[in-house]
Parts: structure tokens; C-alpha cells; sequence
């Protein structure tokens, strides 16, 4: 029992993930505010945690899902720590 | 019975890339900071969700065994996205961005200016309340 995806269906998964990537790069350079090229920057580490796991599954192997969790983490912490910085200026809190 | 599972599995892959390719064509054509956020911050969490999915089942059919990373990253997903289109959200509004000109409501000064309007009768309430007890001591 051994499922096989076919080699076309992930060729056009990656060409799309390419395509939305390339919107991701259009707001980043147009984007009018701080706050979304910092979505785009969440959205670019989400496109290629995805496109890691379809380039995984093209090769039939596993190495490379400790390179999606750590994309996830630090997407999440720059995130945040782009959050704080828009807000108060100051990332880390002196006071109290 | 495989036929069935790898076009299964298939569609779920299109499916996932074709949620990260709407999540970007809401980010490029709606006209708001907010207006984006709620596009992607959805669109790209079931992307991951399709995409990983596809993946743990191809791995566990394809020899490999059960690859709990698919799962972790899944989870995390679900619980870091919703977190993080917030604080970005209550960033952009406290930097003042600007909101798009057809915004009806703003829910969030109202709230505040409820806020502002109600503390202040409530420390002229305690004022009031305290000089009362501290006459009636007094007498």
C-alpha cells in the first residue's frame, strides 16, 4: 500500500507557492505602513514552511521538518517582537 | 483503494497551495492594514493546516512511520497565528494607521471614550461617597 502523489500535482503546488510568494514581495516593497510588510514577512515564512513540506514530499524524505519548526517559532517571535517595537518603540520593558 | 487515497491526498495539496496563493491576493488587493490581516492571518493557517496534513499521511503511507513534526508545526500554527495578526492589529491601531474610507464603525474609540468618560464619573462617585462618610463621622 504505498500512495504515490504525482510528481505534476507537487510541480504545480510549488508554482503556486511561487506565484504567492511573489505577491508577498510586491507588498513588502509597496506597502505603506510598518505593520504590513511585517504581514508579509508572517505570510513569506508561512509560504515556505509550506513549499519545504511539498519539496519534502517530492523527494521522499523527512530531514527537513525541523527547518519548517524552526521557521514557525522564529516567524512568531520576529512577529512579536516587530509588534512591541511598533508600539511603544521599545522592545524589551525597563520599567517594573 | 490507492487511487482513491493519492487523489485524495492530491487535492488536498492543491487545496493548500491554492489558500497560501488567496491569503496573498487578499493581502495585495484589499485596501487596509485590517482588511489584510483578516485575509491572511486565515487563508495561510489552513494552508498549513491542508499542506501538513497531505504531508503526515504521504509520510505515513511512504515507510517513514508517524512524523509527529507535522503535527507540532499544525498546532503551533493554530495557536501563534491568531496571536500574532492581533498584537500586529493593536500595533497598527495604536501607531495610527490610517483606516480605509469606508469604514463604517470604530468600535475600539468608542470603547474608549466609554472608558475615559465612565472612570472619571466613577472617581467623582467615590469623592462623593467619601466626604458623606467623613461627614457623618465627623458629627
Amino acid at each position: 500500500m504505498n500512495i504515490i502523489i504525482p510528481e505534476l500535482v507537487l510541480d504545480i503546488s510549488l508554482f503556486i507557492l511561487a506565484a504567492a510568494f511573489l505577491g508577498c514581495i510586491y507588498r513588502m516593497i509597496v506597502g505603506p505602513s510598518a505593520a504590513d510588510r511585517a504581514i508579509s514577512s508572517d505570510i513569506i515564512g508561512n509560504i515556505v514552511m509550506c513549499a519545504i513540506a511539498v519539496y519534502s514530499m517530492k523527494i521522499h524524505s523527512t530531514e527537513y521538518f525541523s527547518a519548517v519548526l524552526v521557521i514557525a517559532i522564529l516567524g512568531f517571535v520576529g512577529l512579536t517582537v516587530i509588534a512591541k517595537f511598533i508600539y511603544g518603540g521599545d522592545v524589551i520593558d525597563h520599567d517594573k | 483503494m490507492t487511487t482513491i487515497n493519492s487523489i485524495l491526498l492530491s487535492v488536498m495539496v492543491l487545496g493548500g497551495s491554492l489558500f497560501a496563493l488567496m491569503a496573498t491576493i487578499g493581502l495585495v488587493r484589499f485596501p487596509d492594514v485590517y482588511c489584510r490581516m483578516h485575509s491572511t492571518a486565515k487563508a495561510s493557517t489552513m494552508s498549513i493546516f491542508l499542506i501538513m496534513l497531505a504531508a503526515f499521511f504521504f509520510f505515513l503511507a511512504d515507510g517513514h512511520g508517524v512524523n509527529s513534526r507535522c503535527l507540532l508545526v499544525i498546532v503551533f500554527v493554530f495557536l501563534t497565528s491568531p496571536v500574532g495578526a492581533h498584537m500586529i492589529s493593536k500595533a497598527a491601531y495604536h501607531y495610527e494607521v490610517e483606516m480605509w474610507i469606508g469604514t463604517t464603525y470604530d468600535e475600539l474609540s468608542a470603547y474608549n471614550a466609554a472608558l475615559d468618560s465612565f472612570s472619571v464619573e466613577d472617581d467623582s462617585d467615590d469623592e462623593a461617597i467619601k466626604n458623606e462618610s467623613f461627614s457623618v463621622e465627623f458629627e
